[in-house]
């Protein structure tokens, strides 16, 4: 806040129309901050405009370089391939070279060819100048690795590798100051995944990762004690398709100060989600069950005993194939046998009680017009007792070929499901506002409506976004005559706005056909 | 009374209405956003260099990133002769001068044409 002096120097009084200059007026301090919004190619330019601007670009501490824009404003000539590239590399050292000096603190990098000796200079020099935040976006593939030298790792406090295909990074020591992490294809080793996540990592807060690939590990530890939020996006990107996930091996966070969870993608060989204690929303979406999970993959996240991981949630949101595998009635008997066979009968009781989700006040599901997964939603509504929000998605209708079309016909006849009155906690005394979108008007679809209605004794409001084309159908304003426990609620019909269907959500996630 | 010698009426309205809609309780980020691009939209450029350095002086990072954005918006990949004009600044230099300046920094003025805007 050292502003006090420099503000008293620009404050010249002023006429009401500004024909004055004023932003020279400004101080360095806020023109640096403007400069932080520019790429460094404008910014050095601004040397040239007059004398109060000749050499504030020296002490500029944001730098943004974009091999791109370089090259598309300097060369309108055709020019060989790789020529403005290494030209661009050659802004980047003038600019380095010829600063003032002072700290810079952060440095932008996008860079759509990856040279990598380049790379790991600018590493060097950074790691010199005690660079705090680095961001290398949007380069292309390389077998060689990115190197971080040591002093590096430990000034770092915001680290960014987003390239397009898969890049290999070599670190030299733990990042000891690091805050934010996020990594997507990057290739890292056993050893390197352990100076960015272990224990060690006092300061990591957020870590965001995608399409990783770890070599040669059976187990991969997050461990960060301080860490709040934490995203893995577990697919490999193929053609706007996912492909299987890009690590196969097992996932094991303990995270005592973790706010929040994300998980995208297979299911993994074994998952541990421990000291979940400030735990306030999860985020679980499964993107395939392999066949015959159940023998190799009985430490998953969807085996009842992790399950206990994501309870202490506040907000929870799951994906289709986990409410369908995870909360049928069977697994759930299967939890309860297994409790009573290996511990005593004490323990398992108390076992038992930790399994409700107390602390539950808002879920999202995606589901299926599928008598099993309407099951899986009601029992997820049993063991919620304090839930007070319900947003239920139908799941798209998916393009089906025409050799199956047949076999999807018989299939439907089987899904169906009655509504019933039932006493579930949640229902009578805590939800107040459920939404359901992308609804079409078939039997199970209002049968699920009849049932919420029939059993919402405190509902406050039902809100319907009825599937595109369906609005006028008859079938709704039979709903609208369903009896209802509520004495408040109200039903209103809203905009299904057609949602952009997320890159994972085209590929093959659990086909129906596998009952 | 807390005075505050720097900053004058006007642009403090300013700056509480914007405090106003961003600590709203119910404004969600699209709602947020809106407000956001209709508070900036109608201000004269004097207007946003009152607003950065209230924004810098009570340390109101949000307001601060959307004004220095703007002021950076007008400056992007603009020839000198446009920001010259735009933001009315006068250049002391000659053109020798600023020829000479140009060829020092010849790397980062490859390929650019003297007048090109």
């Amino acid at each position: 806040m050292e502003m006090a002096s420099s503000c008293k120097r620009s404050r010249t009084p002023r006429p009401k129309k500004c024909v004055v200059d004023r932003l020279s007026a400004l101080p360095d301090d806020i023109l640096h901050r403007v400069f932080s919004y520019l790429d460094f190619l404008d910014v050095v330019r601004t040397s040239v405009l007059s004398k109060r601007w000749r050499f504030v670009w020296t002490s500029v501490p944001f730098l943004n370089f974009n091999m791109d824009w370089f090259v598309k404003h300097n060369y309108n000539k055709k020019l060989e391939l790789m020529e403005p590239r290494y030209k661009f590399w050659d802004f980047i050292k003038w600019a380095l070279l010829l600063r003032d000096g002072s700290q810079i603190i952060r440095i932008c990098l996008y860079t759509d060819n990856t040279i990598t000796e380049q790379l790991n200079g600018l590493l060097r020099v950074a790691a010199r100048q005690k660079v705090q935040e680095l961001c290398f976006l949007d380069g292309d593939y390389t077998a060689d690795e990115l190197e971080f030298p040591r002093v590096l790792c430990e000034t770092l406090t915001q680290l960014t590798v987003n390239f397009r295909d898969t890049i290999p990074l070599r670190v030299t020591a733990v990042f000891s100051s690091l805050r934010s992490l996020n990594l997507t294809r990057v290739l890292i080793s056993c050893d390197v995944a352990q100076k960015l996540l272990s224990s060690d990592c006092v300061k990591l807060e957020n870590v965001y990762l995608e399409d990783c690939q770890v070599r040669d590990v059976e187990e991969i530890s997050i461990l960060a004690c301080n860490l709040k939020n934490l995203t893995i996006v577990n697919v490999c990107t193929y053609e706007k398709f996912w492909v299987v996930g890009s690590f196969d091996s097992k996932l094991r966070i303990s995270a005592p100060n973790l706010i929040s969870f994300c998980y995208i993608g297979p299911m993994l060989r074994g998952f541990a989600l421990l000291n979940t204690m400030s735990l306030e929303s999860a985020s679980i979406r499964l993107l395939r069950v392999p066949r015959g999970y159940e023998d190799e993959y009985k430490n998953h996240l969807l085996c009842p005993a992790r399950f206990i991981g994501l309870n202490h949630a506040k907000a929870l949101t799951l994906s289709t194939l986990v409410v369908k595998w995870g909360l049928q009635r069977d697994m759930l008997k299967v939890f309860i046998e297994c409790l009573k066979l290996h511990c005593s009968l004490a323990y398992g009781e108390l076992l038992w009680d930790t399994f409700i989700l107390d602390n539950l006040n808002h879920l999202e599901l995606e589901l299926r017009y599928n008598a099993n997964y309407i099951e899986g939603l009601v029992n997820l509504l049993k063991f919620s007792p304090n839930l007070e929000a319900l947003f239920i998605r139908f799941k798209e209708a998916r393009h089906i070929p025409r050799s199956q079309r047949k076999k999807k016909k018989a299939i439907e006849n089987r899904s169906s499901w009655e509504s019933r009155l039932e006493d579930i906690s949640c229902l009578s005394y805590h939800v107040k506002i459920i939404r359901i979108s992308n609804l079409d008007g078939t039997e199970i679809a209002l049968e699920l409506v009849k049932f919420l209605l029939q059993n919402g004794k405190v509902l406050e409001k039902m809100e319907i976004m009825p599937r595109n084309g369906e609005r006028k159908q008859k079938s709704f304003s039979k709903l609208v005559a369903f009896p209802k426990a509520s004495s408040k609620v109200v039903i209103s019909f809203l905009e299904y706005a057609q949602r952009k269907i997320p890159w994972f959500d085209r590929g093959d996630s659990d086909p129906e056909y596998d009952d | 009374m807390i005075p505050l010698p720097l900053i004058d009426g006007r642009t403090l309205a300013r700056v509480i209405t914007y405090l106003n809609k961003h600590t709203e309780d119910d404004a969600s980020d699209e709602a947020k956003r809106k407000f956001d691009e209709e508070f900036l939209y109608g201000m004269e450029v004097g207007v946003l260099y009152d607003a950065a350095l209230a924004a810098n002086y009570l340390d109101i990072g949000g307001l601060f990133h959307e004004v220095c954005q703007r002021i950076a918006d007008g400056m992007m990949n603009k020839s000198v002769e446009w920001v010259r004009k735009t933001f009315h600044i006068e250049s002391e230099f000659t053109s020798e001068e600023e020829v000479q300046i140009k060829k020092e920094y010849a790397w980062a003025w490859e390929g650019v044409d003297s007048n090109a805007d």
